[in-house]
């Protein structure tokens, strides 16, 4: 990531206020979804065999 | 039900057209597609539907699983090819860390609705490396479904369900199966994934068989019933998932059981179907579970050793009167 942003400054993709930017959005995105972990009730063990396979999509 | 003759192969090929008329956004990839794959099962999907969808792709296993996966989970329903179930070796990692797992991975917000087909099996004098039979590595994958069709009539209407379900489906044919003539629907219709066949009904033995083997059942079970024995054969049709149920229902009534195929008895898919019936059926089996597999060894070239090696009707014949008590184990 460090490479990249590197390369996009001297390229002229974007300029450092830009990617600071860039930077907080994404560490907010993390922050609120942790978040929403954390206050999430702990998930039952029955969740894991409901995930091992997709549902059709019943008819239109 | 109006009938055809066809074949296995002419089956598939038949599906995948039907289903590419169906969905215009199926595409179907893999080594050869274009020019019909080694066997013809794709033969004439790129003159009707374009480079676009039948695209051929280099000789590279994981990237054509991967490139796969991605469009499928992107929404494009695909139909791959491994052109050999010996070089599903080289996709496995897509296959089992990818494909199997985005569903569960993603907390069920991605499905890959992929459909990858491939063939084994011995008999060809192909070698150790083009004959294996290794469904057992893959029905132990949670996430993979497995069909194993063992008659152009199931291939068409499983091929048909896998292709609409929102899951990876193996599908694995046998290529000693491809070109015998058969009699099938002239229109197929889904068949449920999941759901067992009572080949042939019987009092005396179940006899639960894999794809080749089912056919070498049935031999197997006329020659006994010329012997007063009535063996019931039984196709799970698919592996993942599993209709134990109507093994079950089956071993209540003959209280006695064979379970074929042609892979390697060692860690074969019917040491599975062993465990799970004995635990679900022990106090009905009036004698051990017999198995019918294929020698702990590799696919020899060398035709005596190959045709030695690959189990048939005389080792289901044998293991049913076995498990009947009137014959040798």
């Amino acid at each position: 990531v460090a490479r990249f942003q590197a390369h996009g400054l001297e390229a002229g993709w974007f300029d450092e206020h830009a990617a600071d930017a860039i930077a907080r959005q994404a560490g907010d995105e993390v922050e609120r979804a942790v978040s929403v972990a954390r206050a999430s009730p702990v998930p039952e063990p029955e969740l894991a065999a409901q995930l091992v396979y997709a549902q059709a999509s019943p008819a239109p | 039900v109006s009938e055809i003759e066809t074949t296995f192969v002419k089956a598939i090929n038949a599906t995948l057209a039907r289903a590419m008329r169906d969905d215009e956004r199926l595409i179907v990839l893999g080594e050869d597609v274009a020019e019909g794959g080694p066997y013809g099962a794709t033969a004439g999907l790129g003159q009707e539907f374009g480079a676009e969808r039948v695209r051929n792709t280099p000789i590279s296993e994981g990237a054509i699983c991967g490139i796969a996966i991605g469009a499928a989970q992107a929404g494009l329903p695909v139909v791959v090819e491994i052109m050999f179930i010996d070089f599903i070796t080289l996709a496995l990692d897509q296959l089992v860390n990818q494909a199997a797992k985005a569903h569960f991975m993603s907390g069920g917000q991605l499905t890959v609705p992929l459909v990858l087909r491939t063939q084994g099996g011995a008999g060809s004098r192909s070698a150790a490396q083009h004959s294996q039979s290794l469904e057992a590595w893959l029905a132990h994958v949670p996430g993979l479904k497995v069909a194993m069709p063992s008659s152009a009539a199931d291939a068409a209407g499983l091929l048909m369900s896998a292709i609409a379900d929102p899951n990876p489906v193996v599908f694995i044919e046998n290529k000693s199966l491809y070109f015998r003539r058969e009699r099938a629907p002239r229109t197929a219709q889904p068949m449920a994934l999941g759901e067992a066949h009572v080949v042939r009904p019987g009092r005396d033995v179940t006899v639960v068989a894999l794809s080749r083997l089912v056919g070498e059942s049935l031999a197997a079970a006329d020659r006994l019933a010329a012997e007063g024995i009535e063996a019931e054969v039984i196709d799970p049709r698919t592996l993942t998932p599993l209709d134990l149920e109507t093994i079950v229902e089956s071993v209540r009534r003959t209280r006695r059981a064979v379970v074929a195929h042609e892979a390697v008895s060692h860690g074969g898919f019917g040491a599975e179907i062993v465990a799970q019936l004995q635990a679900a059926a022990f106090e009905f089996l009036a004698a051990p579970v017999g198995r019918v597999g294929a020698p702990f060894t590799p696919v020899a070239l060398s035709p005596p050793l190959e045709d030695a090696y690959r189990p048939g009707r005389d080792q289901v014949y044998q293991a049913a009167l076995a498990a009947i008590g009137r014959g040798p184990s």
